[in-house]
Protein backbone atom coordinates (compact mmCIF):
# COMPACT_ATOMS: atom_id res chain seq x y z
CA UNK A 1 0.00 0.00 0.00
CA UNK A 2 1.39 3.34 -0.83
CA UNK A 3 3.01 5.42 1.70
CA UNK A 4 0.67 8.10 1.68
CA UNK A 5 -2.60 6.17 1.58
CA UNK A 6 -0.85 4.78 4.88
CA UNK A 7 -0.39 8.14 6.56
CA UNK A 8 -3.61 9.51 5.72
CA UNK A 9 -5.86 6.48 6.94
CA UNK A 10 -3.55 6.63 10.35
CA UNK A 11 -4.45 10.52 9.88
CA UNK A 12 -8.10 9.68 9.79
CA UNK A 13 -8.22 7.15 12.50
CA UNK A 14 -6.20 8.97 14.85
CA UNK A 15 -8.19 12.01 14.63
CA UNK A 16 -11.47 10.01 14.05
CA UNK A 17 -13.16 11.12 17.88
CA UNK A 18 -12.59 14.41 16.68
CA UNK A 19 -14.48 14.09 13.36
CA UNK A 20 -17.07 12.25 15.13
CA UNK A 21 -17.53 14.81 17.86
CA UNK A 22 -17.53 17.62 15.19
CA UNK A 23 -20.46 14.93 13.33
CA UNK A 24 -22.61 15.57 16.47
CA UNK A 25 -21.75 18.74 17.13
CA UNK A 26 -23.33 19.31 13.58
CA UNK A 27 -26.18 17.08 14.20
CA UNK A 28 -27.25 18.62 17.26
CA UNK A 29 -28.60 22.25 16.53
CA UNK A 30 -28.66 23.61 19.85
CA UNK A 31 -28.20 27.41 20.42
CA UNK A 32 -25.00 26.58 22.60
CA UNK A 33 -23.83 24.43 19.71
CA UNK A 34 -24.21 27.19 17.56
CA UNK A 35 -21.77 29.07 19.28
CA UNK A 36 -19.03 26.40 19.01
CA UNK A 37 -20.13 26.20 15.54
CA UNK A 38 -19.36 29.34 14.56
CA UNK A 39 -15.86 29.53 16.68
CA UNK A 40 -15.15 26.33 14.93
CA UNK A 41 -15.67 27.68 11.23
CA UNK A 42 -14.22 31.18 12.40
CA UNK A 43 -11.17 28.69 13.39
CA UNK A 44 -11.41 26.89 10.03
CA UNK A 45 -11.37 29.82 8.02
CA UNK A 46 -8.02 31.46 9.08
CA UNK A 47 -6.79 28.63 8.88
CA UNK A 48 -7.61 28.23 5.48
CA UNK A 49 -6.65 31.92 4.32
CA UNK A 50 -3.12 31.11 5.98
CA UNK A 51 -2.68 27.80 4.11
CA UNK A 52 -3.68 29.58 1.33
CA UNK A 53 -1.30 32.39 1.67
CA UNK A 54 1.71 29.90 2.43
CA UNK A 55 1.26 28.63 -0.72
CA UNK A 56 0.91 31.33 -2.45
CA UNK A 57 4.02 32.60 -0.95
CA UNK A 58 5.58 29.15 -1.44
CA UNK A 59 4.88 28.89 -5.15
CA UNK A 60 5.86 32.43 -5.84
CA UNK A 61 9.47 31.39 -4.29
CA UNK A 62 9.84 27.80 -6.02
CA UNK A 63 9.48 29.82 -9.33
CA UNK A 64 11.68 32.98 -8.80
CA UNK A 65 13.59 33.21 -5.65
CA UNK A 66 12.79 36.62 -4.73
CA UNK A 67 15.09 35.82 -1.59
CA UNK A 68 18.14 36.04 -3.67
CA UNK A 69 17.45 37.75 -6.42
CA UNK A 70 19.37 38.22 -9.69
CA UNK A 71 18.05 39.78 -12.84
CA UNK A 72 17.89 37.94 -15.88
CA UNK A 73 21.43 37.80 -17.75
CA UNK A 74 21.29 38.21 -21.85
CA UNK A 75 23.75 36.13 -24.14
CA UNK A 76 26.47 38.82 -23.89
CA UNK A 77 27.07 37.57 -20.50
CA UNK A 78 27.51 33.80 -21.29
CA UNK A 79 31.30 33.28 -20.44
CA UNK A 80 30.68 35.38 -16.87
CA UNK A 81 27.76 32.61 -15.59
CA UNK A 82 28.50 29.86 -13.48
CA UNK A 83 27.16 27.71 -10.72
CA UNK A 84 27.17 30.93 -8.70
CA UNK A 85 24.24 32.45 -10.51
CA UNK A 86 21.80 29.30 -10.18
CA UNK A 87 20.09 31.21 -7.42
CA UNK A 88 16.56 29.02 -7.83
CA UNK A 89 15.13 26.73 -4.78
CA UNK A 90 13.61 23.50 -5.39
CA UNK A 91 10.86 22.30 -2.96
CA UNK A 92 9.99 19.65 -3.96
CA UNK A 93 12.49 17.65 -6.60
CA UNK A 94 15.06 16.22 -4.79
CA UNK A 95 16.71 13.93 -7.20
CA UNK A 96 16.66 13.33 -11.27
CA UNK A 97 16.25 9.98 -11.68
CA UNK A 98 17.39 8.72 -8.51
CA UNK A 99 20.77 11.40 -9.32
CA UNK A 100 20.73 13.92 -6.11
CA UNK A 101 23.58 15.83 -8.23
CA UNK A 102 21.28 17.52 -11.02
CA UNK A 103 20.52 21.26 -11.67
CA UNK A 104 18.48 22.72 -14.73
CA UNK A 105 18.35 26.28 -16.40
CA UNK A 106 15.64 28.62 -17.08
CA UNK A 107 15.76 30.85 -20.84
CA UNK A 108 13.53 32.32 -22.62
CA UNK A 109 13.03 34.47 -25.29
CA UNK A 110 11.91 37.88 -25.44
CA UNK A 111 10.67 40.03 -27.89
CA UNK A 112 10.27 44.30 -28.34
CA UNK A 113 8.77 46.12 -31.03
CA UNK A 114 9.51 49.24 -31.81
CA UNK A 115 9.06 51.43 -35.04
CA UNK A 116 10.41 49.74 -37.75
CA UNK A 117 12.53 47.49 -35.44
CA UNK A 118 11.90 44.30 -33.35
CA UNK A 119 14.59 43.65 -30.42
CA UNK A 120 14.59 39.85 -29.81
CA UNK A 121 17.04 38.40 -26.98
CA UNK A 122 17.52 35.41 -25.18
CA UNK A 123 17.64 35.09 -21.66
CA UNK A 124 18.74 33.34 -18.68
CA UNK A 125 16.93 33.26 -15.32
CA UNK A 126 19.49 33.05 -12.57
CA UNK A 127 16.93 33.04 -9.80
CA UNK A 128 14.66 30.24 -11.52
CA UNK A 129 17.42 27.80 -12.17
CA UNK A 130 18.60 25.52 -9.85
CA UNK A 131 21.82 23.44 -9.06
CA UNK A 132 21.95 21.04 -5.83
CA UNK A 133 24.74 22.57 -5.20
CA UNK A 134 26.11 26.29 -5.60
CA UNK A 135 29.76 25.18 -5.18
CA UNK A 136 30.17 22.29 -7.28
CA UNK A 137 33.37 21.34 -9.11
CA UNK A 138 31.45 20.00 -12.06
CA UNK A 139 32.23 21.19 -15.45
CA UNK A 140 30.81 18.83 -16.97
CA UNK A 141 27.18 19.31 -15.63
CA UNK A 142 27.71 23.15 -16.05
CA UNK A 143 28.96 23.04 -19.96
CA UNK A 144 25.28 20.87 -20.78
CA UNK A 145 23.55 23.56 -18.56
CA UNK A 146 25.00 26.63 -20.27
CA UNK A 147 24.55 24.56 -23.52
CA UNK A 148 20.99 25.06 -23.05
CA UNK A 149 21.77 28.45 -22.76
CA UNK A 150 23.18 28.56 -25.90
CA UNK A 151 20.29 26.59 -27.88
CA UNK A 152 18.35 29.18 -26.87
CA UNK A 153 20.32 31.80 -28.15
CA UNK A 154 20.67 29.76 -31.66
CA UNK A 155 16.83 29.81 -32.00
CA UNK A 156 16.62 33.56 -30.55
CA UNK A 157 19.28 33.94 -34.07
CA UNK A 158 17.51 31.69 -36.47
CA UNK A 159 14.56 34.22 -35.91
CA UNK A 160 16.45 36.88 -36.67
CA UNK A 161 17.53 35.15 -39.86
CA UNK A 162 13.69 34.56 -40.76
CA UNK A 163 13.15 38.32 -40.31
CA UNK A 164 15.57 39.67 -41.78
CA UNK A 165 13.76 37.92 -45.01
CA UNK A 166 10.85 39.68 -44.37
CA UNK A 167 10.27 42.69 -47.50
CA UNK A 168 8.40 44.40 -45.10
CA UNK A 169 8.02 45.36 -41.19
CA UNK A 170 4.72 43.45 -40.49
CA UNK A 171 4.37 42.29 -36.90
CA UNK A 172 2.16 39.51 -37.44
CA UNK A 173 4.26 37.57 -39.30
CA UNK A 174 7.32 38.47 -36.99
CA UNK A 175 4.80 37.33 -34.00
CA UNK A 176 4.35 33.98 -36.21
CA UNK A 177 8.11 33.30 -36.61
CA UNK A 178 9.21 34.27 -33.04
CA UNK A 179 6.54 32.27 -32.10
CA UNK A 180 7.49 29.16 -34.45
CA UNK A 181 11.33 29.52 -33.05
CA UNK A 182 10.12 29.24 -29.39
CA UNK A 183 8.33 26.04 -30.37
CA UNK A 184 10.79 24.73 -32.77
CA UNK A 185 13.99 25.66 -29.24
CA UNK A 186 11.79 23.52 -26.96
CA UNK A 187 11.77 20.77 -29.20
CA UNK A 188 15.54 21.15 -29.44
CA UNK A 189 15.92 21.17 -25.97
CA UNK A 190 14.32 18.46 -24.84
CA UNK A 191 16.18 16.35 -27.66
CA UNK A 192 19.17 17.94 -26.57
CA UNK A 193 18.38 16.44 -22.97
CA UNK A 194 17.25 13.31 -24.14
CA UNK A 195 20.29 12.21 -26.50
CA UNK A 196 22.67 13.57 -23.99
CA UNK A 197 20.40 11.98 -21.25
CA UNK A 198 21.50 15.05 -19.18
CA UNK A 199 25.10 14.91 -20.46
CA UNK A 200 25.17 11.19 -19.03
CA UNK A 201 26.32 10.14 -22.94
CA UNK A 202 29.36 12.64 -23.44
CA UNK A 203 30.02 11.16 -26.89
CA UNK A 204 26.47 12.88 -27.43
CA UNK A 205 27.28 15.35 -25.38
CA UNK A 206 30.14 16.44 -27.54
CA UNK A 207 28.38 16.11 -30.72
CA UNK A 208 25.39 18.81 -29.80
CA UNK A 209 28.66 21.44 -28.59
CA UNK A 210 30.03 21.06 -31.81
CA UNK A 211 26.52 21.25 -33.91
CA UNK A 212 25.13 24.48 -31.70
CA UNK A 213 28.50 25.94 -31.96
CA UNK A 214 29.26 26.08 -35.58
CA UNK A 215 25.50 26.85 -36.10
CA UNK A 216 25.90 29.90 -33.62
CA UNK A 217 28.99 30.79 -35.61
CA UNK A 218 27.25 30.52 -38.87
CA UNK A 219 24.30 33.11 -37.53
CA UNK A 220 26.94 35.33 -36.26
CA UNK A 221 25.68 38.28 -38.13
CA UNK A 222 22.54 38.35 -36.51
CA UNK A 223 24.44 38.32 -33.00
CA UNK A 224 22.69 42.13 -32.36
CA UNK A 225 19.03 41.70 -30.59
CA UNK A 226 18.47 44.30 -32.65
CA UNK A 227 16.80 43.99 -36.28
CA UNK A 228 15.63 46.61 -38.23
CA UNK A 229 13.56 46.33 -41.20
CA UNK A 230 13.26 48.81 -44.60
CA UNK A 231 10.79 48.44 -46.64
CA UNK A 232 11.91 46.58 -49.82
CA UNK A 233 9.28 47.22 -52.15
CA UNK B 1 -24.18 18.03 6.32
CA UNK B 2 -24.86 15.70 3.55
CA UNK B 3 -22.69 18.34 1.72
CA UNK B 4 -19.48 17.63 4.24
CA UNK B 5 -20.37 13.97 4.13
CA UNK B 6 -20.08 13.79 0.17
CA UNK B 7 -16.85 15.81 0.71
CA UNK B 8 -14.92 13.33 2.93
CA UNK B 9 -15.94 10.61 0.70
CA UNK B 10 -14.54 12.30 -2.34
CA UNK B 11 -11.61 13.01 -0.59
CA UNK B 12 -10.97 9.32 0.54
CA UNK B 13 -11.74 7.90 -2.83
CA UNK B 14 -9.58 10.74 -4.60
CA UNK B 15 -6.93 9.47 -2.49
CA UNK B 16 -7.13 5.67 -2.88
CA UNK B 17 -7.49 6.44 -6.84
CA UNK B 18 -4.07 8.66 -6.93
CA UNK B 19 -2.42 5.40 -4.80
CA UNK B 20 0.11 3.93 -6.77
CA UNK B 21 -0.41 0.18 -5.79
CA UNK B 22 3.00 -0.49 -7.25
CA UNK B 23 4.61 -2.87 -4.72
CA UNK B 24 8.39 -2.57 -6.13
CA UNK B 25 10.17 0.29 -7.27
CA UNK B 26 12.11 0.32 -9.73
CA UNK B 27 13.28 3.34 -12.42
CA UNK B 28 11.36 2.30 -15.67
CA UNK B 29 11.36 5.72 -17.15
CA UNK B 30 15.10 6.06 -16.83
CA UNK B 31 17.22 5.83 -20.03
CA UNK B 32 19.72 4.16 -18.85
CA UNK B 33 20.05 2.18 -15.95
CA UNK B 34 23.93 2.77 -14.34
CA UNK B 35 25.60 1.12 -11.41
CA UNK B 36 23.43 2.40 -8.86
CA UNK B 37 20.29 1.45 -10.09
CA UNK B 38 21.36 -1.58 -11.07
CA UNK B 39 22.46 -2.50 -7.55
CA UNK B 40 19.15 -1.73 -6.30
CA UNK B 41 17.21 -3.05 -9.28
CA UNK B 42 19.70 -6.55 -8.15
CA UNK B 43 19.04 -6.55 -4.71
CA UNK B 44 15.04 -5.51 -5.24
CA UNK B 45 14.92 -8.74 -7.26
CA UNK B 46 16.99 -11.44 -5.10
CA UNK B 47 15.85 -10.45 -2.09
CA UNK B 48 12.79 -8.13 -2.15
CA UNK B 49 10.44 -11.05 -3.36
CA UNK B 50 8.90 -13.74 -1.41
CA UNK B 51 9.54 -16.97 -2.19
CA UNK B 52 6.79 -18.18 -4.02
CA UNK B 53 5.96 -15.05 -5.73
CA UNK B 54 6.80 -14.58 -9.24
CA UNK B 55 9.31 -12.24 -10.65
CA UNK B 56 9.33 -10.53 -13.48
CA UNK B 57 8.91 -12.19 -16.85
CA UNK B 58 9.00 -11.84 -20.66
CA UNK B 59 5.51 -12.97 -21.08
CA UNK B 60 4.27 -10.78 -18.21
CA UNK B 61 3.00 -7.63 -19.82
CA UNK B 62 2.72 -5.94 -16.65
CA UNK B 63 6.38 -6.65 -15.45
CA UNK B 64 8.27 -7.48 -18.62
CA UNK B 65 9.75 -3.89 -19.06
CA UNK B 66 11.74 -4.63 -15.14
CA UNK B 67 13.49 -7.89 -17.04
CA UNK B 68 13.51 -5.88 -20.62
CA UNK B 69 15.42 -3.12 -18.73
CA UNK B 70 17.77 -5.58 -16.46
CA UNK B 71 19.13 -7.13 -19.47
CA UNK B 72 19.23 -4.49 -21.63
CA UNK B 73 23.00 -4.25 -23.08
CA UNK B 74 22.51 -0.55 -24.00
CA UNK B 75 23.04 0.16 -20.13
CA UNK B 76 26.40 -0.84 -20.29
CA UNK B 77 27.56 -0.34 -23.65
CA UNK B 78 26.15 3.62 -23.70
CA UNK B 79 29.48 3.60 -21.00
CA UNK B 80 31.75 1.06 -22.28
CA UNK B 81 31.83 2.27 -26.04
CA UNK B 82 31.87 5.88 -25.56
CA UNK B 83 35.67 7.10 -26.83
CA UNK B 84 34.64 10.29 -25.38
CA UNK B 85 35.06 8.94 -21.92
CA UNK B 86 38.48 8.36 -20.41
CA UNK B 87 40.21 4.45 -20.46
CA UNK B 88 40.31 4.31 -16.86
CA UNK B 89 36.96 5.34 -16.45
CA UNK B 90 35.28 3.17 -18.50
CA UNK B 91 37.20 0.19 -17.02
CA UNK B 92 36.06 1.00 -13.18
CA UNK B 93 32.67 0.95 -14.65
CA UNK B 94 32.67 -2.13 -16.48
CA UNK B 95 34.44 -4.05 -13.37
CA UNK B 96 31.36 -2.80 -11.23
CA UNK B 97 28.96 -3.97 -14.07
CA UNK B 98 30.86 -7.08 -14.36
CA UNK B 99 30.24 -7.66 -10.80
CA UNK B 100 26.43 -6.81 -10.52
CA UNK B 101 26.25 -9.14 -13.22
CA UNK B 102 27.86 -11.76 -11.23
CA UNK B 103 25.11 -10.98 -8.59
CA UNK B 104 22.43 -10.94 -11.64
CA UNK B 105 23.20 -14.16 -12.05
CA UNK B 106 21.37 -15.55 -9.01
CA UNK B 107 17.80 -14.09 -9.51
CA UNK B 108 16.47 -16.35 -12.28
CA UNK B 109 18.12 -19.58 -10.79
CA UNK B 110 14.95 -21.17 -9.31
CA UNK B 111 13.99 -24.70 -10.24
CA UNK B 112 10.75 -26.86 -9.60
CA UNK B 113 10.57 -30.34 -8.10
CA UNK B 114 10.67 -31.54 -11.84
CA UNK B 115 14.29 -29.88 -11.77
CA UNK B 116 13.35 -27.91 -14.53
CA UNK B 117 14.24 -24.07 -14.51
CA UNK B 118 11.29 -21.45 -13.62
CA UNK B 119 12.58 -18.78 -15.62
CA UNK B 120 14.95 -20.25 -17.99
CA UNK B 121 14.08 -17.40 -20.66
CA UNK B 122 15.40 -14.42 -18.04
CA UNK B 123 18.01 -16.54 -16.94
CA UNK B 124 19.32 -17.29 -20.07
CA UNK B 125 18.61 -13.76 -21.24
CA UNK B 126 20.66 -12.41 -17.96
CA UNK B 127 23.53 -14.86 -19.67
CA UNK B 128 23.47 -13.27 -22.91
CA UNK B 129 23.84 -10.05 -21.24
CA UNK B 130 27.02 -10.80 -19.31
CA UNK B 131 28.30 -12.63 -22.37
CA UNK B 132 27.84 -9.07 -24.15
CA UNK B 133 29.44 -7.76 -20.84
CA UNK B 134 32.73 -9.37 -20.86
CA UNK B 135 33.64 -8.78 -24.43
CA UNK B 136 33.35 -5.08 -23.14
CA UNK B 137 34.81 -5.34 -19.81
CA UNK B 138 37.91 -7.79 -20.93
CA UNK B 139 38.72 -5.32 -24.41
CA UNK B 140 38.80 -2.28 -22.02
CA UNK B 141 40.54 -3.98 -19.43
CA UNK B 142 43.37 -4.98 -22.04
CA UNK B 143 43.37 -1.69 -23.33
CA UNK B 144 44.18 -0.44 -19.78
CA UNK B 145 47.20 -2.49 -19.42
CA UNK B 146 48.17 -1.88 -22.93
CA UNK B 147 48.25 2.12 -21.65
CA UNK B 148 49.94 1.79 -18.16
CA UNK B 149 52.91 -0.38 -19.52
CA UNK B 150 56.14 0.63 -20.43
CA UNK B 151 55.97 -0.74 -23.85
CA UNK B 152 52.99 -2.27 -24.67
CA UNK B 153 54.38 -5.10 -27.63
CA UNK B 154 56.31 -6.40 -24.36
CA UNK B 155 56.33 -10.30 -23.99
CA UNK B 156 55.17 -9.26 -20.48
CA UNK B 157 52.33 -7.58 -21.53
CA UNK B 158 51.36 -9.76 -24.22
CA UNK B 159 51.06 -13.04 -21.84
CA UNK B 160 48.98 -10.68 -19.77
CA UNK B 161 46.83 -10.02 -22.10
CA UNK B 162 46.64 -13.60 -23.79
CA UNK B 163 45.78 -14.84 -20.49
CA UNK B 164 43.08 -12.10 -19.80
CA UNK B 165 41.72 -13.17 -23.34
CA UNK B 166 42.02 -17.13 -22.19
CA UNK B 167 40.02 -15.92 -19.08
CA UNK B 168 37.10 -14.53 -21.21
CA UNK B 169 37.58 -17.80 -23.49
CA UNK B 170 36.54 -20.24 -20.16
CA UNK B 171 34.01 -18.02 -18.53
CA UNK B 172 32.10 -18.40 -22.35
CA UNK B 173 33.07 -21.96 -22.13
CA UNK B 174 30.91 -22.12 -19.06
CA UNK B 175 27.99 -20.71 -21.15
CA UNK B 176 27.91 -24.03 -22.93
CA UNK B 177 27.36 -26.30 -19.52
CA UNK B 178 23.52 -25.09 -20.07
CA UNK B 179 23.58 -27.59 -23.03
CA UNK B 180 23.83 -30.40 -19.75
CA UNK B 181 20.76 -28.99 -18.58
CA UNK B 182 18.59 -28.77 -22.09
CA UNK B 183 16.08 -31.28 -20.38
CA UNK B 184 15.40 -28.53 -17.83
CA UNK B 185 14.55 -25.87 -20.43
CA UNK B 186 11.36 -25.08 -22.28
CA UNK B 187 11.76 -25.56 -26.41
CA UNK B 188 11.87 -21.49 -25.91
CA UNK B 189 14.81 -21.69 -23.66
CA UNK B 190 16.57 -24.11 -26.12
CA UNK B 191 16.06 -21.65 -28.86
CA UNK B 192 17.56 -19.31 -26.50
CA UNK B 193 20.38 -20.52 -25.48
CA UNK B 194 20.85 -21.88 -29.48
CA UNK B 195 20.47 -17.55 -30.02
CA UNK B 196 23.65 -17.07 -27.38
CA UNK B 197 25.59 -18.88 -29.29
CA UNK B 198 24.95 -17.90 -32.64
CA UNK B 199 25.24 -14.35 -31.59
CA UNK B 200 28.00 -13.92 -28.73
CA UNK B 201 29.96 -16.61 -29.46
CA UNK B 202 30.36 -15.04 -32.94
CA UNK B 203 31.40 -12.17 -31.70
CA UNK B 204 33.86 -13.38 -29.37
CA UNK B 205 35.73 -15.22 -32.09
CA UNK B 206 35.50 -12.25 -34.84
CA UNK B 207 37.20 -10.26 -31.96
CA UNK B 208 39.57 -12.22 -30.62
CA UNK B 209 40.08 -14.87 -34.01
CA UNK B 210 43.56 -15.67 -32.86
CA UNK B 211 42.38 -16.43 -29.46
CA UNK B 212 42.93 -20.87 -28.50
CA UNK B 213 39.87 -22.05 -29.06
CA UNK B 214 40.57 -25.82 -28.82
CA UNK B 215 39.11 -26.10 -25.38
CA UNK B 216 35.77 -24.80 -26.41
CA UNK B 217 35.84 -26.70 -29.71
CA UNK B 218 35.91 -29.65 -27.45
CA UNK B 219 33.32 -28.73 -25.72
CA UNK B 220 31.17 -27.47 -28.33
CA UNK B 221 31.62 -31.23 -29.93
CA UNK B 222 30.52 -33.36 -26.64
CA UNK B 223 27.61 -30.70 -26.09
CA UNK B 224 26.75 -31.45 -29.80
CA UNK B 225 26.97 -35.43 -28.86
CA UNK B 226 24.89 -34.69 -25.77
CA UNK B 227 22.27 -32.38 -27.24
CA UNK B 228 18.94 -33.66 -28.14
CA UNK B 229 17.84 -30.14 -29.40
CA UNK B 230 18.30 -29.47 -33.52
CA UNK B 231 18.13 -25.90 -32.82
CA UNK B 232 21.28 -26.11 -29.85
CA UNK B 233 22.84 -29.13 -32.31
CA UNK B 234 22.95 -26.45 -35.08
CA UNK B 235 24.24 -23.60 -32.92
CA UNK B 236 27.26 -25.83 -32.31
CA UNK B 237 28.16 -27.20 -35.77
CA UNK B 238 28.28 -23.74 -36.61
CA UNK B 239 30.14 -22.50 -33.71
CA UNK B 240 32.55 -25.48 -34.45
CA UNK B 241 33.03 -24.83 -38.18
CA UNK B 242 33.91 -21.24 -37.34
CA UNK B 243 36.44 -21.99 -35.20
CA UNK B 244 37.49 -24.59 -37.70
CA UNK B 245 37.83 -21.74 -40.33
CA UNK B 246 39.89 -19.17 -38.20
CA UNK B 247 42.38 -22.37 -37.56
CA UNK B 248 42.59 -22.59 -41.44
CA UNK B 249 43.47 -19.12 -42.00
CA UNK B 250 45.79 -19.26 -39.55
CA UNK B 251 47.51 -21.93 -40.89
CA UNK B 252 47.59 -20.51 -44.41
Amino acid sequence: MNDYLIIFLIFLLYFSPVFYQIFKLLRERKEENKKLLKRLLRFTKYSLLLLIFTSVIFGILSHTNYLNYEKPLSFDKYDQITFQNFRGLEFFKKSLYGNKRFAYVVTTIESDFEDNSVTIESLFHPSRSFVYKKNTNSKELLTHEKYHIKITELFVRKAKENISKLNSFDEVKINEIIKKNKSAERKYQQEYDYNTFHSYVLSEQKKYEKEVDSLLDLLSEFKNPKITINDKN
Amino acid sequence: MIKIKHLFLIIICATLMSCNSDKYDFPLDKRYWDNNDYKEAILELRFGYEDDEKKPTFDDPEQRMIVQKLTDEQNFKVVLTDKELGIKHRNNVSTKFFEHWQDMTQIYQERDRKDNYIYDVEMLAVWHFGLGLQLDYFNLGNEDIKNRADDPNSVRVKNIINKNIGTLVSNYIIYLDEVNEEKALTEEGKSKLAEGIDKYFTQLIELYPEANYSGMKNKAELMFKKSESDKIKSSLTKLIELIDSKKKVELD
